[in-house]
């Protein structure tokens, strides 16, 4: 299950990634296992 | 006080979240609301159906997200109705539950051809370039040079601008990577847009249609023989604002469009497509030339044509698809429903029942909404007889098996 949290992370993860590409605002994750990911980051200190 | 009466929304879309906030400013503090989504995503149709190049409309999200921000209500994702959950499980623990899983599915055209490779639902293309995880692996053959778009709504003008647009005007866009690469690599230079009927009955927003004739990188024309008004449709010009303003747009392209142009959008009116044609993949789309009769209904003239395309795109609208245990009218395609209360077989409200929301409640619509301006739920129902008025609690059912609920229901607090 997905929290509104989790969402947020997932948001975050495009948001970023559009900056690594320097695309705009935002790059879709499309791929099931992606999203998957970004919504549970590993942490890392 | 009293347990909050606990409600399930099935689909986190923009009529889903706006009934969700509906119930919240009825009822206050007496109201948890549970957003189901088979997604991890919410906003539905506003991140999934609204084109990447449209960021004003996708804004709806920030408005959205205002109410999955409340404290009464909640976004579950990845749960999928009749995967994880089931229409009994909600019912068991719900006291409510609203279903706006929208239309998910295209129409079919119901021609020959229609399942050769390279005939495509609209609706996959689209999901493709917006990022759905169901559609991220799909493979569209654009290295072919012409393109077919069959029907004259704002989801087919969508298709035809993101096919007509260069990777550079996409670039800024939320378009996933992978599927700007393929962009990218696209050799399609001509697409055709093509409708049964005339302007006057294009379904296409003046401003959609505006926004097509004014790609710097492609040229856009209109026969002017198709332009020629029925006396019904030249009535309909003088009365409805939706068709003069589409009416004068379409008008500015009966010109050659300049040369030297990338690409090429010709839209033809009065065709009928009546076969895809090929072998083994669509090598071209034939169209029978249509006209009115005298009852103004449409009808074939027996001229035909043949576009040698290598792709079509079906775009004929829309519909919804029957969802796990909640009654289903094959026939038009709805959750039968009285103002929004669910029937069952013999017309009778379903019982301790469930609710359609306006998009699965009423007929399919393909469009996102274009303003934040809520679509009305059609209706809420309730386990009592008598839905609740306005800020007032209906009593909680006790949950024989909340505590089993995988998705752990919100506390009573």
């Amino acid at each position: 299950m997905v929290t509104y949290t989790d969402w947020l992370n997932l948001d975050a993860a495009e948001i970023a990634l559009a900056r690594s590409l320097d695309r705009g605002e935002r790059v879709k994750l499309a791929r099931w296992e992606a999203m998957r990911s970004a919504c549970r980051p590993v942490q890392t200190d | 006080m009293a347990d909050p009466v606990r409600v399930a929304v099935v689909g986190s879309g923009p009529a889903g979240l706006y009934a969700a906030e509906a119930l919240v400013k009825q009822t206050g503090d007496t109201v948890r609301v549970d957003v189901f989504d088979r997604l991890p995503t919410p906003y539905g149709l506003v991140r999934y159906g609204v084109a990447p190049d449209h960021k004003s409309i996708k804004s709806i999200a920030r408005y959205l997200q205002r109410v999955l921000e409340n404290p009464a209500v909640r976004f579950l994702g990845c749960v999928e109705l009749g995967r994880d959950v089931s229409r009994a499980d909600l019912l068991d623990c719900y006291d409510a539950v609203i279903y706006s899983t929208g239309a998910m599915v295209d129409r079919q055209l119901g021609i020959p051809g229609e399942d050769l490779p390279g005939s495509v639902a609209a609706t996959d293309f689209v999901n493709w370039y917006c990022g759905h995880p169901d559609a991220a692996d799909h493979d569209f053959d654009l290295s072919v040079e012409e393109v077919a778009v069959i029907g004259v709504g704002n989801v087919a003008v969508d298709v035809v601008r993101i096919l007509a647009k260069t990777v550079e005007e996409l670039r800024e866009t939320d378009i996933p990577e992978h599927v700007l690469d393929a962009l990218s690599r696209s050799r399609v230079r001509r697409v055709h847009m093509v409708g049964r009927r005339g302007p006057a009955q294009a379904k296409f927003t003046t401003k959609e249609a505006r926004e097509l004739g004014e790609l710097p990188n492609a040229g856009i024309h209109v026969r002017p023989e198709d332009m020629e008004l029925d006396p019904a449709s030249a009535e309909a010009a003088e009365n409805d604002r939706h068709v003069r303003g589409n009416l004068k747009v379409l008008s500015g392209w009966t010109a050659e469009p300049p040369a030297g142009r990338a690409r090429r959008v010709d839209v033809r009116f009065w065709r009928a497509p009546v076969e895809i044609v090929g072998t083994g993949a669509v090598e071209g789309l034939r169209l029978e030339r249509t006209a009115l009769d005298e009852n103004g209904r449409v009808t074939g003239t027996g001229e035909y044509e043949t576009l040698p395309v290598g792709m079509v795109l079906r775009s004929v609208g829309y519909q919804s698809v029957p969802l796990d245990g909640v009654p289903f009218d094959e026939r038009s395609y709805v959750v039968p429903n009285d103002g929004g209360r669910v029937l069952g077989k013999d017309g009778a409200p379903v019982p301790a029942s469930t609710s359609p929301d306006g998009s699965s409640a009423a007929r399919p619509a393909s469009s996102a909404p274009t303003s934040p301006t809520p679509p009305r739920p059609s209706a809420t129902c309730w386990r009592t007889s008598t839905p609740p008025a306005s800020g007032r609690p209906v009593p909680s059912r006790t949950c024989s098996n909340r505590a089993a609920c995988p998705w752990s229901p919100t506390p009573t607090g």
